[in-house]
Parts: C-alpha cells; sequence; structure tokens
C-alpha cells in the first residue's frame, strides 16, 4: 500500500487517460486549466506509484489467441501467498486475485489455443504443491470489458 | 460487439503491440528507432491497429489502490433459454466491468467493481434478483490483486530489448 494521497486533478487527468491513453499531455493541460508540465509531473508520478498504469491492450481473440479461461483455486491456507506469486510468474497468467468465497485465487489465463490450455493447467499449474482444486471455465465469449471504472 | 473483418497481423505489427502493451505511451520516434522503420510507418501502422479494434491504449488503474474498496467475480447459473436476456441485463449495470459467457460449472462469470460492501449487497439481493433466468450465483470477494498485466506472453518476445518492470 502507498502512502501517496491522489487529489482531484489527479482522479480527472486518470479518467481522460482512460478513454485515450494517448491523449497529449497539452491536451489534458488545456482541459484542466492546468500547466503542461504539471500534468506531466502528475501522470508520472501516478505511473511511479503504481496507481495508473498506460497501457496499449489487445483484444486477444484479433491476435491469435483463441483460449481465454477463468480458473479459481482452492489451495493450502498457509501456501496463499507463495501460490500466488508463482502463479503470478507464468507467463500465460495476465490476472490474478487473492478472494474470499468459493475459491482462494481467481487468475485468468490467455493461450493461443485448447492443447495450450491442457498444458498449463496440467504441466504447469499442477506442479505448483499447494493447490487442492481448481476450477475451469473456458470464455466463450466476451460480452463485455471496460477497464475504465470511475476513479 | 462490433463486428470486424480479422487483421492478419504481421512480424512488424507484434512487435508494435509488444511496446505498447508495456508502455502505452511510448512515442511513435522511439519506437520507429527501435524497431529501425520510418515514424510514418508507425503511424500507419498504429492507426490501423487501433481502427481494427486490435489495439486500445488507456490508462488503467488499480480498483483497490484508488479507493474502489470492492472487487468481486461473480459466478452464475443461467437458465439456458434465458441467457441472452441475462448477458443483455448485466451487461447494462455499470458495476459489471467483465462479462464472459463460459464453458465448465458456471455459465456466465462477472467482474464487478464498486465503491463499498454495501453495494455490492444491493448489487446481490435487489438487482441481480430481479433479473429473470439467474438460476444461482456465487460470489468471491477480492482481497488483493496480484497480478494485472495487459500484456501476452506470444507477444513480450517480439521486444528485442527487455524492458523492465517499474
Amino acid at each position: 500500500m502507498t502512502g501517496f494521497v491522489i487529489d482531484e486533478f489527479d482522479r480527472e487527468i486518470i479518467r481522460l487517460l482512460q478513454q485515450d491513453g494517448r491523449m497529449p499531455f497539452l491536451t489534458i493541460a488545456n482541459q484542466l486549466g492546468l500547466a503542461e508540465g504539471t500534468v506531466r509531473r502528475r501522470v508520472a508520478k501516478l505511473r511511479s506509484e503504481g496507481l495508473l498504469k498506460i497501457v496499449g491492450i489487445a483484444d486477444p481473440f484479433k491476435v491469435g489467441l483463441q483460449t481465454v479461461a477463468i480458473v479459481g483455486l482452492k489451495v493450502e491456507r498457509g501456501r496463499i501467498e507463495s501460490i500466488a506469486r508463482e502463479v503470478s510468474a507464468l507467463t500465460e497468467v495476465r490476472y490474478v486475485a487473492l478472494s474470499t468465497g468459493n475459491y482462494d485465487l481467481v487468475i485468468e489465463v490467455v493461450v493461443s489455443n485448447n492443447d495450450e490450455l491442457l498444458t498449463f493447467l496440467v504441466d504447469k499449474l499442477s506442479e505448483i504443491p499447494g493447490i487442492n482444486n481448481t476450477g475451469t471455465s473456458i470464455v466463450l465469449k466476451v460480452a463485455k470489458e471496460d477497464l475504465a471504472w470511475d476513479v | 460487439m462490433r463486428t470486424i473483418q480479422p487483421l492478419a497481423l504481421d512480424d512488424l505489427d507484434k512487435k508494435i503491440l509488444a511496446y505498447l502493451q508495456e508502455d502505452g505511451r511510448m512515442t511513435f520516434v522511439t519506437l520507429a528507432a527501435q524497431l529501425g522503420v520510418s515514424e510514418g510507418t508507425i503511424r500507419k501502422r498504429v492507426k490501423r491497429l487501433e481502427e481494427s479494434g486490435v489495439l486500445k491504449t488507456m490508462g488503467v488503474t488499480d480498483p483497490l489502490k484508488m479507493g474502489l474498496d470492492t472487487v468481486a467475480f461473480i459466478w452464475f447459473k443461467v437458465e439456458r433459454h434465458h441467457l441472452e436476456k441475462v448477458i443483455v441485463a448485466l451487461k447494462e449495470l455499470a458495476a459489471v466491468r467483465y462479462l464472459v459467457v463460459t464453458t465448465g460449472g458456471y455459465d456466465l462469470v462477472a467482474m464487478v467493481v464498486l465503491p463499498n460492501r454495501t453495494q455490492l449487497v444491493t448489487l446481490l439481493n435487489d438487482k441481480l434478483s430481479q433479473i429473470e433466468g439467474i438460476i444461482s450465483t456465487e460470489t468471491s470477494i477480492v482481497l488483493q490483486i496480484h497480478k494485472q498485466i495487459h500484456e501476452w506472453a506470444p507477444f513480450k518476445s517480439y521486444r528485442e530489448t527487455e524492458v523492465s518492470h517499474g
């Protein structure tokens, strides 16, 4: 956790960058009545504090990655942190969350095809000690994806 | 969802995606220098990737660090003949940020982001209960986001120099 506190200008900057990650700093500055240098510094600060990432998001289904799966993991309680680290280190995994409820960890896996998913589940995930049970939901269709939540 | 002609990606496209996945604000001049092509070429390629819906550049935050205290995954079992109607109803809920149709033990999985637990209770009890066709739900409340990336393995290898994570 960070001790850095964001203010309303930071939130406005983030809202604009959620719409267009490449919006010029000058455009943002003009919209908010700030100096371009101020916007540049604030964005750099938000990024270095880990609050904001500006990323090009590629649609997996349009770039040949045909298999996306959401996998819930039940793990041995004492090992949850180490298992989260090991799972996060796998390149096929793009999302890892610790959770309450029916699963201890929820992960999202993106691979080229079902064979690779099988290899991932059988060869990689099962190699990690302490995972007791997994539930795999293969994504047939993305009905909605909107990462620009209100900040 | 828009229907778009699939775009054939060549090595240059994949290299551009690899860099922009890591840093969405990398300048076209820097990209051009890294990849040994002209700035104009990069500009044209990026435009094409954006227009075909392959690439979208945006600022992404960790909701838990931004004061949005409640992130949850909701797993749905749905009556088959109501599936489309349930999808339409769930998409309309602002709290639902990611919704996928799945095979397996559940028919739909949604990620919801909300300011607090009370609103999650409201969502589960008041809003979801009004949607016809939902048989049951299970909710996993996210305690901590360990990894949230938007770059995937196949493109990483297209970056000549490994860019270190912050």
